[in-house]
């Protein structure tokens, strides 16, 4: 009985000051992050209705909704969605396979990274804008282009975290690998891979989320089809309602990647626990 | 020499009173009673000591004392008003010093008169007396990391002193320490409150500072909290740790812990 | 003799730690490669172009030489945007920050709107307010907005409670609980967030100038560079980005660090 009561206060040791939020109090926090984007919204369709800019600038609500639904309809989005999914897709696994081998081998070899780092250092300065016109006088607004550029973006985070995340394995694994003579190949399968996977993933991760930038970047400067290239087609044609349909389709896809990503990382900790 | 009741309730104006205070948390829709009618009055000047085992609730009662937390039951009066969360009249001296460390020492003291107002010469002046008092004035642009732990304990009292308190409470000030600067502050913490009749409230798991340094020593009982005792202590001070009756009330404040 | 000759800069060589000696192979042979195949002229495409002139370009060549003028411009841009966009970011952050109903109210939407890749703004900024100053000074504020926000907000919610304590404790009044305790102590957090906010706001400031292609800028130099097909242009354009955004992470890093000058014990 006492050691029952004991585990309850231990598990409401929650400093005196926090307050209990009642029920009603909890309806009405739920509602309030709607409250900004409701008055926008009103604000919006009341200056569209009141023409006080010109559709150009600000078309109305209802017309980014009906340009939304005809582009889906008549399938725009989803071909400019494939394009850019394997777009995303090969640059990726290039940038990913080269920046995993590029940053075991710094991870491994001490030798190595003293060699590449300020190569690697001095590329790394240098952001997606800075590659795009360099690579466009040498490969063309081709599909060769924007997966490098992609491919690029990928690459950083993933040397950098691979690299980090090998580095930072406890000697203590390292010296038991000793210890038991494993053989090169075994360490790096029963040791250092497994042991390094966290901050990989966390690489993967952060690759892939400099990639879908580097896609709208260089989609927007450089190409003729895709998720980024939308906006652009919209401003051209001063549609407005497509510009903000675009970055609409941007924005959600951005966030189901990232989400997507978020969950992968979950099941991944579960299965693996981070060593320490 | 020494009584042992279970109510400190005595009749007259009192520093601080508490009639009948009580908490419970709620936990899975069941009530569960962490501070149970506790009775307590203190009269002006008075040194109380609080001992009880971890979970019995004194730091809670302390906590809700200092005002930081207004969900409780019962009446808790500063010379006879009610509280209404914390107040300059009260202060307060945590385990961990809570120096802010981007301020000396003097500028942490100084914040306790913050809430006054005063005319920045009456502010200085005050703080430099304080800072005498407790010992520290070679030390009053240093800052914090510069401090040892006794050290910032000290700059931590006199910052909850600077704004002249009638009630000066204390959340196991010494516990963080050595026990060789544990004795130190303690003789320390005596000399202060000597020259300035502070009421204190001591909230201690160290049975023989609480009968070093108290006139009246409280003994909790947890689950729920609760007083069962209260002993007097009438010895004079500076108190012998060696002299046989000093050694008699800690074994009989120890008898009440273990019951 | 000629050994003698040698022994001066071996020596030298020498003492130079071996990490350093690595770690210059790589670039030295690429300057070597690229020296000895274009600055002679062994190989001759447009778009290998000879060390020399790459370097020279901003100094000799009368196209070269604008690039002096679009830095200036581009830095002007940015200063103001960041200025902008790192204030208001802060100054949210902290509101929100102290604020459950501010928060829970403002948070969820600039969430929302974060994840829009910044770069997809631009038509939309275009179209509002033209393809003048207006547009890119925006765009340079959100880039430095979001950053410095949300380490801000974060900054603020880690505070420690023993802090909010102390504060309730000494009675402190709100707009000094504000400067003396709620500031400092976010502090390392909002440092952070400036220091990528600068290297965002900069990126975006040529990203922006890129796109945009009108007016002066080092965007706007790299475009009439590629237009150009002057590759060696485009080379000093990027290597100037490169170093300005290098060099202003550093600065700000060592300026950050010698701020916070107190330890927490």
């Amino acid at each position: 009985m006492a050691s029952h009561t004991d585990a309850r206060l231990d598990a409401i040791a929650v400093p005196a000051s926090t307050p209990r939020p009642r029920p009603s109090r909890a309806w009405r926090a739920a509602l309030l992050p709607l409250l900004l984007p409701a008055l926008a919204l009103c604000a919006w369709q009341l200056a569209a209705s009141q023409g006080w800019m010109a559709p150009q600038i600000l078309p109305a609500p209802e017309q980014v909704w009906a340009s939304f639904v005809e582009l889906l309809e008549n399938g725009d989005i989803a071909a400019n969605f494939a394009v850019s999914l394997h777009r995303i897709g090969m640059g990726f696994l290039l940038g990913a396979a080269l920046g995993l081998a590029t940053g075991i081998a710094l991870g491994v070899s001490n030798t190595a990274r003293e060699y590449l780092d300020p190569l690697l250092r001095a590329l790394f300065a240098i952001p997606s804008i800075g590659w795009i016109p360099i690579l466009i006088l040498v490969f063309g607004i081709a599909e060769t282009l924007k997966i490098l550029i992609i491919a690029k973006a990928v690459f950083v985070p993933i040397v950098i975290h691979t690299a980090q995340g090998i580095r930072d394995i406890p000697k203590t694994h390292l010296e038991t690998a000793r210890v038991l003579r494993l053989r090169p190949w075994t360490r790096f399968i029963r040791v250092i891979a497994p042991a390094s996977l966290g901050p990989v993933f966390s690489g993967v991760r952060l690759g892939l989320g400099h990639a879908f930038i580097a896609l709208i970047v260089v989609e927007m400067l450089a190409a003729t089809e895709g998720i980024g290239y939308m906006m652009v087609w919209g401003r051209k044609q001063f549609q407005t309602d497509i510009v903000i349909v675009g970055m609409i389709v941007v924005g959600l896809a951005g966030f189901a990647l990232d989400c997507a990503l978020l969950a992968i990382e979950q099941i991944l900790n579960r299965k693996v626990p981070p060593h320490g | 020499m020494t009584t042992s009741s279970p109510s400190l309730a005595r009749p007259g104006s009192y520093a601080l009173s508490l009639r009948r205070v009580g908490k419970q948390y709620t936990v899975d829709d069941q009530p569960l009673p962490v501070l149970e009618r506790i009775n307590l009055d203190l009269r002006h000047g008075e040194f109380l000591s609080i001992v009880g085992a971890s979970g019995c609730g004194k730091s809670t009662l302390l906590r809700l004392v200092a005002g930081l937390d207004a969900a409780f039951e019962g009446e808790i009066l500063i010379d006879g008003r009610p509280i209404a969360g914390p107040g300059i009249e009260r202060g307060m001296v945590f385990q961990d010093h809570r120096l802010f460390p981007w301020l000396s020492i003097a500028d942490n003291v100084a914040l306790g008169l913050d809430s006054l107002d005063l005319d920045p010469r009456d502010r200085d002046r005050r703080v430099a007396a304080m800072l005498e008092l407790v010992g520290l004035s070679a030390f009053a642009k240093a800052h914090p990391h510069q401090l040892s732990g006794g050290m910032a304990q000290r700059a931590a009292i006199a910052r909850a002193l600077v704004s002249e308190p009638e009630i000066l409470l204390m959340d196991e000030p010494f516990g963080a320490l050595d026990s060789l600067t544990r004795v130190h502050l303690q003789e320390e913490l005596l000399r202060i409150w000597s020259q300035r009749r502070v009421t204190v409230i001591v909230v201690t798991h160290d049975v023989e500072e609480a009968v070093y340094l108290s006139d009246t020593v409280a003994v909790m009982a947890p689950r729920p909290g609760r007083v069962v005792g209260a002993t007097r202590i009438d010895l004079p001070r500076p108190r012998d740790r060696a002299d046989p009756r000093f050694g008699d009330i800690r074994r009989a404040i120890l008898g009440q812990l273990r019951r | 003799m000629a050994d003698t000759a040698w022994q001066g800069p071996l020596a030298a060589l020498s003492r130079i730690p071996p990490r350093v000696r690595r770690g210059a192979v790589l670039p030295a042979a690429l300057v070597l490669a690229w020296l000895a195949v274009v600055d002679t002229g062994f190989a001759r495409t447009p778009l290998l172009v000879p060390l020399h002139q790459v370097l020279s370009a901003p100094f000799v060549d009368p196209d070269g030489r604008q690039i002096w003028t679009a830095l200036a411009a581009s830095l002007a841009r940015a200063t103001a945007g960041i200025a902008l966009g790192a204030s208001a970011g802060v100054a949210l952050g902290v509101s929100l920050g102290l604020s459950r109903p501010l928060q829970r109210g403002i948070a969820p939407t600039l969430h929302g709107l974060r994840q829009i890749a910044l770069f997809a703004w631009i038509p939309l900024l275009t179209a509002w307010f033209g393809t003048g100053e207006i547009a890119k000074v925006v765009f340079i504020s959100l880039s430095a907005f979001f950053p410095a926000f949300l380490n801000t907000e974060q900054g603020v919610r880690a505070i420690a409670p023993a802090y909010w304590e102390t504060a309730a404790v000494l009675r402190l009044r709100p707009w000094r609980r504000v400067t003396k305790m709620v500031l400092p102590a976010a502090l390392p957090a909002i440092l952070i967030g400036l220091e990528i906010a600068l290297l965002t706001a900069w990126i975006g400031t040529v990203g922006a100038e890129y796109a945009i292609g009108v007016g002066r800028g080092l965007g706007s130099f790299l475009v009439a560079a590629r237009e150009l097909f002057r590759m060696d242009l485009v080379l000093a354009g990027v290597v100037a980005l490169a170093l300005v955004g290098y060099a202003c992470n550093r600065a700000s890093r060592h300026v950050f660090s010698r701020i916070i000058t107190w330890r927490d014990r």
